[in-house]
């Protein structure tokens, strides 16, 4: 609450220190523009102008040297906007609406979750359907947290890429030039990829998409036992049923290899073994002929 | 990193003025466009041999004379092997072919419910094993040259440490084998696979199986493309308004993303274990991986080797490919990097003049 409390805070003061907000981002907007075209987009109606214009030591209009325009710390005045927005996602995945709060907090997962709401056993239809219908809720949940998570991400590489045209700390620093509205895009795309993937990398957004897959998938088993349940109800097979008819089928292919390849095995063997024997008979009959014989068959 | 916004005014109207002209332009160009001006794959060939959704296919030679050994090119059960053969005059193929090489390509096809059951065991020691026979059978030779691109690479240096007999030389390209050595690389823009396959439970890879059967081509395709948030969505803002001025940039453009939206299911079991045993315990380099009751040890990969990783990879970091020199058995090791990122090394102007005389180069000097 803290928290929703200090962005609340961050608004007003915005709303009410320095006129109204919309005024105030124009002119961060057109000061901008100036400065990318080298030019004030106020030119002589500046105020600084009209100050050195109007105050004269005789009260009338007197030429002055131009005072220098106070400098604008766009940093300093764009953070407040920034920081709001930033706190104000942060603030959406653990408040706001409590009928998407985790089922342990929710009054209507509690009423779902009561005995007494469906009758018979677990796989009756009607708890397999309130099991879905929690599910479903834990899934939208996830999916919204991690929306706004997504969301935090696109502002903070807005961020930086607005961080990109404030003056550098660095004066060292070699600043890309950005020449053409292509040039602007394409800065973007380094800038904005660079910030978008350190933040997916984080360990938060890593949690949350893992939750968001782990009850998105708890949703998908959930429903299809509601599915299912209602097939067997009407005598009609599932795809469980087919699954299992796959595993038999994948698990048969792999005996038929096995015993395919033992055959060639045996076949080859037995070649080997009939050759081996063919050969050594031809080889004792040979033996066994009286040497006289053997020189005549020889020849 | 800062910018300096110095938008010369001229310039700005003239982009802006330009714009809707430009956009009439692609609109006439779009009109004008047939399914033929975008078709991939176009390099001919012949189906030699089909195993349920599998079609090996042969492609016709383009030397009369091409290397007596021939290549099986095994691509990834991610994506289709058509990034192989984008187009003509990018087609990786096509200068294979170019290179004297007589090159056979596995297509797995689209596998179905009815494909949930298949492990990587099948996969290696069932499908390719069978691609492998019939090659030799059809050259009358004892061994083939094995030609690999990224999980396909996996399958290969299985098999060929299964099967060293049959294995000739092994090319690999952007094959991951050690999937935790990104974590010596902390480029946020690298291997985001691997930090989320880490980040998710054991427990949750097994309900994801349990729950999709297969896991979707959709699935992996919007986890490839939220690699690339900012860039997924200028490409279809910036990306596609500069191509549209010129016909094949465009028919280029639709081309890729034909092959990027044809995105088959992984089977379910092979997925289970590919991120269990490889991405999460990285079993693989551990030589811990089993695969049909038998243990593959790298160490038994002693036919020649020539393992190309791609410098700009933001899938497999270099480093996950180079871990091959330590675990490897072969004497004859050959590492090589290449100009591009995961994809662009195939389809890439400048990775093209490179890659395949690369590989057809050094497959010749091992033609004996």
């Amino acid at each position: 609450m803290d928290a929703v409390d200090d962005s609340r805070k961050q608004w007003a003061s915005l709303l009410a220190g320095k006129g109204t907000l919309f005024p105030m981002a124009l002119e961060g907007w057109l000061g901008l523009a100036a400065s990318a075209f080298g030019g004030s987009p106020w030119g002589d109606t500046s105020p600084t102008r009209q100050r050195a214009t109007r105050s004269g030591p005789h009260g009338g209009a007197t030429e002055s040297a131009a005072e220098p325009r106070d400098a604008i710390d766009w940093a300093v005045a764009l953070n407040p906007i920034f920081s709001a927005w930033t706190a104000a996602v942060d603030n959406l995945q653990g408040s706001a609406w409590s009928w998407l709060s985790p089922p342990a907090d929710n009054p209507l997962a509690r009423v779902l979750g009561h005995p007494a709401v469906a009758v018979g056993d677990e796989s009756s239809p009607g708890r397999l359907s309130m099991h879905a219908a929690l599910a479903l809720v834990d899934f939208v949940h996830g999916t919204v947290s991690h929306q706004a998570l997504q969301a935090q991400g696109w502002t903070k590489a807005l961020h930086r890429f607005m961080g990109e045209f404030m003056a550098s700390a660095d004066a060292d620093a070699k600043p890309v030039v950005v020449s053409s509205l292509d040039d602007l895009a394409t800065h973007w795309t380094t800038v904005g990829e660079t910030a978008l993937q350190e933040h997916s990398r984080s360990e938060r957004f890593l949690q949350s998409q893992a939750e968001v897959l782990r009850k998105a998938m708890r949703f998908r088993v959930a429903h299809r036992q509601v599915v299912e349940a209602a097939s067997r109800a009407n005598d009609m097979p599932t795809l469980t049923d087919l699954d299992e008819a796959f595993a038999s089928i994948h698990a048969l292919r792999g005996e038929i290899r096995g015993i395919r390849c033992l055959a060639e095995t045996a076949a080859s063997t037995a070649a080997s073994a009939a050759a081996v024997a063919t050969a050594s008979a031809a080889v004792s009959k040979a033996n066994s002929q009286p040497a006289g014989r053997r020189a005549r068959s020889v020849a | 990193m800062s910018a300096f916004l110095k938008l010369d005014p001229a310039k700005v109207m003239g982009e802006v003025a330009g714009f809707v002209p430009r956009i009439q332009e692609g609109m006439r160009r779009m009109n004008a466009l047939e399914h033929e001006d975008v078709a991939i794959a176009r390099t001919p060939s012949e189906a030699v041999h089909r195993n349920n959704k599998l079609t090996l296919m042969h492609y016709t030679p383009e030397k009369k004379d091409p290397l007596r050994t021939p290549v099986l090119l095994v691509y990834a059960l991610v994506g289709r092997y058509s990034v192989a053969d984008l187009q003509p005059g990018r087609s990786f193929v096509e200068n294979l072919l170019r290179q004297g090489l007589d090159v056979y390509a596995i297509d797995w096809g689209h596998p179905t419910r009815a494909d949930r059951w298949n492990t990587l065991d099948d996969y290696v020691n069932v499908f390719i094993d069978e691609c492998v026979d019939v090659l030799r059978e059809r050259h009358g030779v004892d061994a083939v040259n094995l030609l690999s691109i990224c999980q396909g690479g996996v399958f290969n240096l299985c098999y060929t440490a299964l099967h060293p007999k049959k294995v000739k030389n092994l090319v690999l390209t952007v094959t991951p084998v050690d999937f935790h050595a990104d974590q010596q690389d902390d480029a946020a823009w690298r291997a985001f696979v691997n930090v989320w396959t880490r980040s998710v439970k054991r427990g949750d890879i097994d309900l994801m199986v349990d729950a999709l059967g297969n896991v979707p081509g959709r699935m992996t395709g919007a986890a490839f493309a939220t690699m690339n948030p900012v860039g997924t969505v200028q490409k279809y803002t910036q990306g596609i308004f500069r191509s549209l001025g010129d016909d094949e940039s465009l028919r280029g453009f639709l081309r890729m993303e034909k092959w990027l939206y044809d995105q088959p299911d992984h089977a379910g079991e092979a997925a289970r274990q590919w991120l269990k045993d490889l991405y999460q315990d990285n079993k693989l380099v551990r030589g811990e991986l089993e695969l049909g009751g038998r243990r593959v040890d790298l160490g038994n990969v002693r036919a020649p080797v020539l393992n190309i990783y791609a410098e700009q990879d933001h899938v497999v970091a270099p480093a996950a490919a180079r871990a091959l020199a330590t675990v490897v058995g072969t004497k004859d090791y050959t590492e090589r990097a290449v100009p591009g990122g995961h994809v662009g090394v195939f389809v890439g102007g400048k990775a093209q003049a490179i890659l395949a005389p690369m590989i057809g180069t050094w497959l010749r000097e091992r033609d004996d």
